[in-house]
């Protein structure tokens, strides 16, 4: 299982595959907790570990479960800890609940009352949190949300042919009849084509010291987005105040979307399975980006105004009208109200859809630039069900 | 010592059975409660974790091989008053919860604080035959 | 406007104008369809010409005769938009679940006492950006759209505004999963009943309210709605709550209806915009105190 806890910018380590990804380079392994497995299941959801935990203060800590809050985007385990005069309740935050069912487990796989010894990080800010590296029943010995519980879930794959409307165009979404969702990024952040820099899943960097190649910046963006870099994503609005993905960032979530046409309608409604459960709409009618219907005409917005046309087998999506309340891209990359995106949505095969984004933002950027990845079809299933603010009361 | 296994073993079960889904607006006592309680100046960390079935609370304090089930478990509702027709809802006077479980010999009594927010706790006295203190758990 | 606490008061205030009677229990049944009758009739088979489509106190004063209910090419009626003109959507309904019959309601104690709170308290997950399924998402202002997708055998009932988000209805005729995870708009399948659909939704969290005033449940809850195009710009919408963890017996709401608005787009609403405070995104300062210490 690819957990947060296999990446960190403190390592030398060899960037782990995922089906689909190429080998960008090759680098010194050091031993080190992997949890690799071919056809690993899922990915996490939401961030980077260090934004919330300091990985050069590892804890160690024992104590008895007394309540599991099984929510998005992550499960924490409430455990008495000894002291005095009273012990003290401290969270273990692990995997999400998508990803903990994924790989066997359940909110019943850890009783109530049972000891447990956990191996983490403390919690940047001092409150009494700890991740979960390593979380081992003690009655047992054996580990609890890490790792696999017996044999995890296969991921679903699909092959075969581009499918096809009646008139010969492709199919954005499934087949009639079928469902499916479109997940697992072959890219976590946004980099310029043709650039050669490591970051993990959620788009930080192995080494800020790559931050001015990643992409074109203007002087103000570079020193913004090493700021935000060199403090590990910390101040992320949708981690913070789940902020929608807009632009390009939906497209980097592993919970994915799907693509629902309404030819009749000549409109493509875009429905997420991250952040939010948002729902927004690619209008195909030929419509001027000239805002909402309902009040705020023009009012820049979280996703864009955005009209597409096919251009052969492309779905060429065009996007402007952009607020600057949230991040475009998860390694926190700069955008201005000048964004104008053109995404390029190619599906290769019945399990491939070719990403491909410019970015034109005269606003952060010294000039337009480019960035492509994959996103997988994962056939039969609908967007897993994940709510960026469930564990919010 | 047999007695005492099981009673966990009983526990254990009730543990399982008692899905700590976080329950946030349905029945008031529904969840697990944490805090303490006090013996003279000493205090004494309590886990509650209660359950509604549709008909009665259950539950067991101190989930665990020392935990005990609750032998009785009882919400009273004092009626408020509604605002009068008419009138802002705002003015009405809200109900008032009141809790009694017993456990272990142990009798608590308490108001709900807060009954259907986010942060309620549960607040009161506890008596054992001559010994009595006070108690104070919130929800988590 | 700006700022969280006018952002609120001004989605409850304007509810409370655009349904009517709200809140006040008196005064029940006025303007109900010709014919509904009392609770637990269902709706049945649909309500051809029947001129009572205007409904509860929307305030639009004597309707105009409406077009007739459009059909698709085997009869059954379009529930969302027509092809060939343009979309449009269904603005608010439901009130209040009891509305008419408050003190007729099944409560069990608690949920009574709950119920009461809730209409001082009035500090609703909503507000805090929490997606509230069922019939909650058929009270905010700007409503909903259904979107019909006959070729995946399922209909999505967008939010028009609140969560900006999407429900599916199952319409293949499948049966409930054996586990259902429990989520904010739990898992509905609908299946037709004449000119009705009947949407039955299992799996439903806690972390909500079924109405803007706090009708309680539990995840026991089984719901029911039944919907019917009665004419080209009416919904009629009624509901049975079947939640022994709350009520002493299932019981069924007066009928609602639906206002077609057409030429109405979905637009973007998002909730989180100017909602960073811990009042309305993580809930007031009275209602949570450090209990949930490890958000984010």
């Amino acid at each position: 299982m690819f957990d947060r806890h296999t990446r960190s910018r403190h390592d030398l380590r060899q960037p782990i595959l995922e089906a689909g990804e190429e080998l960008m380079t090759k680098r010194a392994v050091v031993a080190v907790m992997l949890t690799v497995a071919v056809g690993v299941v899922s990915l996490g959801a939401q961030h980077t570990l260090a934004a919330k935990f300091d990985v050069t203060k590892p804890l160690t800590l024992t104590g008895t479960v007394t309540q599991i809050d099984w929510a998005n985007p992550y499960v924490h385990i409430l455990m008495k800890v000894p002291g005095q005069p009273l012990p003290a309740l401290w969270a273990v935050e692990v995997e999400g609940p998508i990803v903990l069912t994924d790989n066997g487990w359940s909110q019943a796989s850890l009783p109530i009352g049972e000891t447990i010894r956990v191996e983490g990080y403390a919690a940047r800010d001092g409150s009494r949190q700890i991740s979960g590296r390593s979380v081992v029943m003690t009655s047992t010995n054996k580990p609890v949300y890490v790792g696999t519980n017996g044999t995890p879930k296969a991921r679903r794959v699909a092959t075969g042919p581009t499918p096809r409307w009646p008139s010969g165009q492709p199919r954005l979404g499934p087949p009639p009849g079928e469902t499916g969702y479109w997940g697992y990024p072959t890219r976590g952040g946004l980099l310029e084509d043709g650039v050669n820099v490591q970051m993990d899943r959620y788009g930080l960097l192995n080494n800020v010291a790559d931050a001015s190649k990643v992409a074109p910046m203007q002087p103000w963006a570079l020193s913004l987005y090493r700021e935000r870099q060199r403090t590990f994503l910390q101040r992320d609005p949708m981690y913070l105040w789940c902020k929608p993905p807009g632009g390009p960032r939906q497209f980097q979530q592993p919970y994915g979307f799907q693509f629902v046409e309404q030819p009749d309608f000549k409109r493509v409604f875009v429905l997420m399975g991250s952040a939010n459960r948002n729902r927004r709409i690619i209008y195909t009618d030929g419509r001027k980006q000239v805002g909402q219907v309902n009040g705020n005409d023009d009012n820049p917005v979280f996703y864009g105004q955005a009209v597409a046309r096919w251009e052969g087998d492309t779905f060429v999506v065009d996007t402007r009208s952009f607020n600057e309340e949230f991040w475009f891209d998860n390694g926190g990359l700069p955008h201005t109200e000048q964004l104008h995106l053109i995404e390029r949505f190619t599906r290769t095969d019945m399990g491939t859809m070719r990403y491909e984004v410019t970015i034109d933002d005269p606003g952060a950027y010294t000039r337009a630039w480019k960035s492509t990845w994959n996103l997988n079809w994962v056939p039969g299933e609908e967007t897993p069900y994940f709510l960026c603010m469930d564990n919010r009361p | 010592m047999k007695s005492r296994s099981l009673s966990f073993v009983i526990a254990v079960v009730i543990a399982a059975g008692i899905a700590t889904i976080a329950a946030q607006e349905g029945h008031p006592l529904e969840g697990t409660w944490y805090g303490d309680y006090s013996t003279g100046n000493q205090k004494t960390d309590l886990t509650v974790v209660m359950k509604w079935d549709g008909k009665s609370v259950s539950g067991l304090i101190n989930p665990g091989p020392n935990s005990k089930p609750l032998t009785s478990a009882v919400l009273d509702i004092i009626p408020g008053k509604p605002a009068p027709q008419g009138q802002q809802s705002t003015t009405g006077v809200p109900p008032t919860f009141k809790v009694r479980f017993d456990v272990d010999g142990m009798t608590f009594e308490g108001t709900l604080r807060n009954p259907v927010g986010g942060n309620r706790q549960l607040v009161g006295t506890w008596k054992r035959a001559a010994q009595s203190g006070a108690f104070q758990i919130r929800r988590l | 406007m700006r700022g969280p606490f006018t952002l609120a008061a001004c989605l409850t205030f304007a509810v409370a104008t655009t349904s009517g009677a709200f809140a006040q229990d008196a005064g029940a049944g006025q303007g109900r369809a010709a014919g509904a009758g009392g609770q637990g009739r269902a709706a049945g088979a649909g309500g051809q010409g029947r001129a009572g489509g205007q409904g509860r106190g929307q305030g639009r004063g004597a309707a105009a005769p409406s077009a007739p209910t459009p059909r698709w090419p085997d009869g059954k009626p379009i529930l969302g938009s027509v092809p060939g003109q343009p979309v449009g959507g269904w603005g608010a309904g439901v009130t209040t679940l009891p509305q008419g019959q408050l003190d007729k309601i099944p409560f069990q104690p608690w949920a009574r006492a709950a119920y009461d709170i809730r209409q001082i308290d009035q500090f609703e997950p909503h507000t805090r950006c929490k997606a509230s399924g069922v019939s909650r998402q058929f009270s905010t202002p700007y409503g909903t759209e259904f979107v019909e997708v006959p070729d995946l055998k399922r209909m999505y009932i967008m939010d028009n505004g609140g969560p900006n988000s999407y429900r599916i209805i199952y319409l293949d005729g499948r049966s409930f999963p054996q586990n259902i995870p429990l989520t904010n708009y739990g898992y509905s399948i609908g299946h037709w009943e004449g000119d009705t659909l009947v949407i039955e939704t299992r799996g439903l969290n806690e972390k909500f309210w079924l109405d803007t005033r706090g009708t309680p449940h539990t995840s026991q809850l089984k719901f029911t709605e039944r919907l019917t195009r009665t004419d080209m710009n009416t919904m009629r919408y009624q509901a049975t709550i079947d939640d022994p963890g709350a009520y002493t017996a299932p019981w069924t709401t007066a009928d609602f209806n639906l206002r077609w608005r057409p030429g109405d787009e979905l637009f973007e609403y998002i909730c989180q915009q100017y909602n960073e405070g811990p009042t309305l995104m993580l809930g007031s300062q009275e209602e949570i105190d450090n209990t949930r210490f490890f958000v984010p």
